[in-house]
């Protein structure tokens, strides 16, 4: 595989998100220093325009109470309703696989990851892989043992690649790297689906479809956890990676997501839902909306213009609305102020 | 007599070399530099492969850059964490040259924790507030300009441990001590240690066999009441069913401690396609060579 370069972005009339009062920048005293940790950076306040450019998004949300209904059917049903079309592409799920805790739900279950290889394969793709390179474990066979992926994934091994250990191709101008390495795997996908979880993140305020990218950043080239990602700055790692992968689907798992202190510590939220979509800031806006959280006071949704659209009002809702499934996720103190009015 | 544990995975490691002399983590996949580190390390000594690791070496060795880093893989130009394992490798095998180049490098980098100004004036002025780095500990981090990390820190230990047998220098000895208490200072409340970080949010982490047992390669030489509990826990790990990558390592680690595990099943073939698990359960096998991971005439402080 060749050198890639990722093409710029066409600027939108979106302008940059402006700040609140609210969100200066908190300088702790010399009393604080205890706690100097806490200091945060701005939030993003709703940017001042709509996008002029693209068309309505359709984010389906399809009903699950648990993970023992007929989970395959409804994915399909969601995934129709987004118009989305399969048939001969090698297709890459990715799920969210990151920590093993059986108190808590921390991974895309493995209910969700079967449902979608089967719909996958049903909708016609030509070859349909799981991939996934945690950011923490090294082991990853193991941790995908310990989420029953390896028990409940028929001949799992044979369809899983552990992204962490693929080979590489480097792609040119991302962020401040004139190179940067990614799965040859995910860069020959013809599409990756995105199999996130609903979770609360104490760095990000949420963790959904576009934030699950970093599981493609190899830990061969960037270690365990994947710290550069981190000094280039998680809501523009997030951006940039979305500027990467723009043949993307999303299903996220709102099954039973978490909330709290997310992704790994927080505790379970049942919000019985799957959101699915084309358009993953699309995706993820609605998904802030069913937690009860601003998106627009998510950096990484507020600043990922000309990425997809961003407000209700571009956005074609298919399946459920979001009132009728919104349930407010518990914030930790420093992201009280995301919550959704 | 060689076991079939032994002999198998040694087999899989010769029959899985690339055209270009090295492996990768997978067979048929790029070379890498850690599982041609360790394909090489499992195989020394093995006279059925003597073309086989000479061939690898020089690849290793090609992938020296000109500021004495190592590049992580033939397809990745830039400098990382596997310097140390091609420090290792050059040690070992006799290279002065390369080996005096990759600890030069070595002794040149540490974590960006150690840069930030605020951590040294609180860790000076309030020695009372405890902090989650310590940054006058530095120690090594994946790559350059990010933060240290236990198993890179870990690996960089080994190395210059290595080199300074051969070629002893006060300034490694400084940095093995420096990052041995990094590491000791990072570990998990349970008694081993994650990627090095102990706790989010005042949330305590938990650690994991694989990494404790990595950490506690680096860990080798320290004083028998630093080293007890981490042992017991090691111990602990190794007595309960554990993957069979986080079993290779503590195999591997333990015996470097001198209290090793039981052997595994000998008649046991090799069970998987990952080429780096293969070298480690290789290299602690019995008769394998997790000893040449020790300084030749024992862990002395050079």
């Amino acid at each position: 595989m060749s050198d890639q370069d990722i093409k710029p972005v066409e600027p939108t009339e979106e302008p940059v998100a402006k700040f609140d009062r609210r969100s200066l920048l908190t300088v702790a005293g010399a009393a604080a220093v205890a706690g100097w940790a806490t200091v945060r950076f701005p939030k993003p306040g709703v940017p001042l325009h709509r996008s002029a450019a693209a068309a309505r998004s359709s984010v389906a949300i399809v009903k699950a109470s648990s993970y023992n209904v007929e989970l395959a059917q409804r994915m399909l049903e969601g995934v129709r309703l987004c118009e989305l079309e399969v048939k001969g592409k090698k297709v890459l799920l990715k799920p969210n696989l990151v920590e093993w805790d059986p108190s808590t739900n921390i991974n895309t279950d493995v209910a969700v990851v079967s449902a979608a290889l089967e719909v996958f394969r049903q909708l016609g793709a030509a070859d349909v892989k799981i991939g996934e390179g945690p950011g923490h474990r090294r082991d990853t066979y193991d941790l995908a043992q310990q989420a029953r992926y390896r028990k409940e994934v028929e001949k799992f091994d044979g369809l899983f690649v552990d992204l962490n250990r693929d080979d590489v191709s480097p792609v040119k101008n991302f962020a401040n790297e004139a190179e940067f390495y990614f799965p040859n795997t995910a860069l020959g996908a013809d599409l990756i689906v995105s199999l996130a979880k609903m979770k609360t993140h104490h760095w990000a305020g949420a963790t959904l479809s576009m934030k699950n990218f970093f599981g493609v950043v190899p830990g061969s080239v960037y270690g365990w956890p994947k710290n550069t990602l981190h000094k280039i700055g998680i809501d523009r790692s997030i951006v940039e990676l979305s500027r990467v992968f723009r043949r993307t689907f999303a299903i996220v798992d709102g099954i039973v997501g978490m909330e709290g202190n997310g992704p790994i510590q927080g505790t379970s939220k049942q919000a019985g839902v799957l959101v699915m979509g084309r358009d993953l800031r699309a995706v993820d806006a609605t998904c802030c909306r069913i937690m009860g959280i601003d998106p627009a006071r998510l950096e990484y949704l507020a600043t990922s213009n000309g990425l997809g659209n961003f407000y209700e009002a571009d956005i074609q809702q298919r399946g459920e609305a979001i009132a009728s499934v919104r349930t407010n996720f518990k914030l930790i103190d420093k992201f009280t102020d995301i919550r959704l009015a | 007599m060689e076991s079939v544990y032994l002999r198998s995975r040694r087999e899989f490691l010769v029959r899985n070399q690339n055209s270009d002399g090295g492996w990768g983590y997978f067979p048929g996949k790029q070379s890498w530099l850690e599982p041609t580190a360790y394909g090489i390390l499992a195989l020394q000594g093995d006279p059925a492969a003597e073309a086989v690791t000479r061939r690898a070496l020089q690849l290793v060795l090609s992938w020296q850059n000109s500021d004495g880093s190592f590049r992580p893989a033939g397809a990745v130009a830039s400098p990382s964490w596997t310097t140390a394992l091609g420090v290792t490798l050059a040690s070992i095998s006799g290279q002065a040259g390369p080996a005096t180049r990759g600890v030069d490098y070595l002794l040149q980098i540490h974590g960006t924790e150690a840069d930030d100004w605020l951590s040294k004036v609180i860790s000076k002025l309030l020695p009372q507030v405890a902090l989650d780095r310590d940054p006058s500990l530095l120690a090594w981090p994946w790559r350059p300009n990010a933060t240290s990390w236990i198993e890179p820190t870990a690996h960089a230990i080994l190395a210059l441990k290595l080199a300074a047998h051969s070629s002893p220098r006060p300034s490694l000895a400084q940095r093995v001590d420096l990052g041995q208490r990094m590491i000791l200072s990072l570990r998990c409340k349970d008694g081993g240690w994650n990627y090095g970080s102990r706790s989010a949010l005042a949330v305590e982490l938990p650690s994991y066999p694989e990494t404790t047992a990595v950490a506690l390669l680096g860990l080798t030489g320290r004083s028998a009441s630093e080293l007890k509990s981490p042992l017991e826990y090691a111990r602990k790990l190794a007595g309960a069913a554990q993957a069979p990558l986080a079993s290779a390592w503590l195999r591997v680690s333990l015996a470097l401690h001198g209290a090793p595990m039981p052997p595994p099943d000998p008649n046991q073939a090799v069970e998987s396609n990952d080429i780096l698990l293969a070298a480690v359960e290789a290299l602690g096998a019995e008769g394998g060579n997790a000893h040449l991971l020790a300084p030749p005439n024992g862990d002395r402080k050079s």
